[in-house]
């Protein structure tokens, strides 16, 4: 343990010398939904009668999910396919495999330093953002509310987390591998209910969204913390999380094992 | 002198063609997202009109077509400048820029057009089908007079979105490290696709007059269906100009000190 603490130590160095990028990270994370929030507001402003729903969403929610979606993706998202997926490609992943720590481990925790990093960043812009619409936002959560929302998110982030170091693992058999990445983050990304709420999709896009895990990355919790979930939303919810994560820790040792075997017959 | 530059950009583009065809698949299924990406934005705009009849005062149309010409210049500018830029970012914080100082042609020149990005031209096209679907829908105008602003609208728009560029980059002579800058235009440039207007007025003047993003995309498209002013020529050419002198003495200014640290 007292390694991976180390580990820790060493990858929040890391990060915090990277800090010039990820403050641009986290400006770019907040950038989207502060578009959203804008063309929301002028949406809805542009609406014959005031109080109106559109989807299902009052302007204060619809405005309260989109600053939901930029607290979401600076600090329970993870991009770590990008680095996998070079390190593998260009050897560098040999001086890994000699370490005595797994490289999971070591990803891992790379990505939790960098999302303490991403969050301290991101919060001047949600502040300001909060100041700005303050009139609008609704935050009247309950304690029941925001413990399920953080326990359920911390799922959610295992979960993309496992999901991108699986796409990571694509360049052990393919060289090609960043648009089958940008192929993932485009489905991941309208199915996940980061760009729009998914139940704007149209019928038969929500309806082949709930075979895909995505969904549960920004929708499922959003919805809990806007009280809109029901108690059996709620365990559907949680047990396809759970379901999900076995599956991609399954298929991502699977993989994991076979890319190996590969790698060091070609690397000798 | 143009010629030498004209051969030489040539040059750069049978490079890259010759590369990006090694890596089809690739290149095929970055057309597949490009085109997905555009879907999902038609997608989101669809649902939307659903519900009500305009967005500060643009029809779904009127949208299209300004989604599209933004795909479409975002696509011209990934296209000449993404990869460029990329690598700009890298040697850079490699320690690599003595080699581009030394080549026979213009700095600044080079580091912005040495690579191309094939794929890009996936994105441009769709957006300029998309561009053209919206506005044959909309009450377009296609008078000589039009099209002409807009061909100088264009032209403008393009100039500064390139000097976005330069000016953006310059910033990597002091934050050496930082490697996403050209995200960041990618973001700041992806706030075109919907109209200045619905960011609400403080944004919009925001967007017109302090980082012009604004003429880019919406005073083109405007021009077209016909919603412009009078003064969107003369005020979106000088300030291009303006801009692009202003980019270059910047980029050349921090180019200054990023070569005494070097030392």
């Amino acid at each position: 343990m007292s390694k991976y603490w180390t580990l820790f130590q060493v990858a929040l160095q890391d990060a915090f010398s990277e800090r010039g990028s990820a403050v641009i990270w986290a400006f770019l994370d907040f950038l989207s939904p502060m578009m959203m929030l804008f063309i929301w507001l002028a949406i809805f402003q542009g609406q014959a009668e005031q109080g109106t729903t559109i989807g299902g969403f009052n302007l204060s929610q619809m405005l309260t999910y989109y600053f939901g979606v930029a607290f979401i993706s600076a600090v329970a998202t993870a991009h770590n396919e990008w680095d996998v997926a070079r390190d593998i490609q260009s050897g560098e992943l040999s001086m890994y495999l000699t370490r005595p720590l797994s490289y999971l481990g070591h990803q891992f925790i790379t990505n939790i330093s960098w999302k303490l990093l991403k969050a301290v960043c991101i919060t001047p812009f949600l502040i300001l953002t909060f100041y700005l619409f303050r009139q609008y936002l609704a935050f009247d959560f309950s304690p029941f509310q925001l413990l399920m929302f953080f326990s359920v998110l911390a799922l959610s982030y295992l979960l993309y987390f496992f999901n991108s170091m699986v796409f990571g693992l694509i360049p052990f058999w393919l060289e090609e591998y960043g648009s089958f990445i940008e192929l993932n983050e485009m489905v991941r990304s309208l199915f996940s209910g980061q760009a729009i709420p998914i139940i704007f999709l149209p019928g038969a896009f929500l309806a082949f969204g709930q075979f895909l895990p995505y969904r549960l990355f920004y929708d499922f919790p959003l919805t809990i913390l806007s009280g809109r979930a029901t108690s059996s939303d709620l365990i559907t919810g949680v047990f396809s999380q759970l379901i999900w994560l076995a599956f991609f820790i399954v298929l991502f040792r699977f993989l994991w094992r076979k890319g190996i075997a590969r790698y060091s017959a070609f690397g000798g | 002198m143009l010629k030498h530059y004209l051969r030489f950009y040539r040059t750069v583009v049978l490079v890259n063609v010759t590369r990006a065809m090694q890596y089809r698949l690739d290149f095929l299924v970055g057309i597949f997202a490009t085109v997905g990406w555009t879907v999902i934005t038609m997608v989101f705009l669809a649902a939307i009109f659903g519900k009500v009849p305009n967005i500060a005062g643009w029809t779904y149309f009127e949208l299209i077509a300004l989604l599209g010409f933004y795909r479409l210049i975002e696509g011209i500018g990934e296209f000449i400048f993404y990869r460029s830029f990329k690598k700009f970012s890298e040697d850079i914080r490699r320690g690599r820029l003595d080699m581009l100082l030394t080549k026979p042609v213009d700095f600044q020149f080079y580091v912005s057009i040495r690579f191309i990005t094939i794929d890009a031209i996936s994105s441009a096209l769709a957006g300029l089908a998309i561009f053209w679907y919206g506005l044959k829908h909309s009450a377009y105008v296609f008078t000589p007079a039009a099209l002409a602003a807009f061909g100088g609208l264009c032209l403008s728009g393009f100039l500064i979105h390139y000097s976005l560029w330069v000016f953006v980059h310059a910033f990597n002579f002091w934050l050496v490290k930082v490697n996403n800058l050209r995200n960041l235009i990618h973001g700041l440039v992806g706030t075109t696709r919907f109209p200045p207007e619905a960011y609400g007025r403080r944004a919009e003047v925001f967007m017109s007059f302090v980082i012009p993003l604004a003429l880019i995309a919406a005073f083109p498209v405007k021009t077209l269906l016909n919603r412009s002013e009078w003064w969107y020529l003369p005020f979106s050419l000088f300030i291009s100009l303006v801009f692009l002198i202003l980019s270059r003495k910047f980029f050349y200014f921090a180019l200054k000190s990023y070569s005494s640290e070097g030392g």
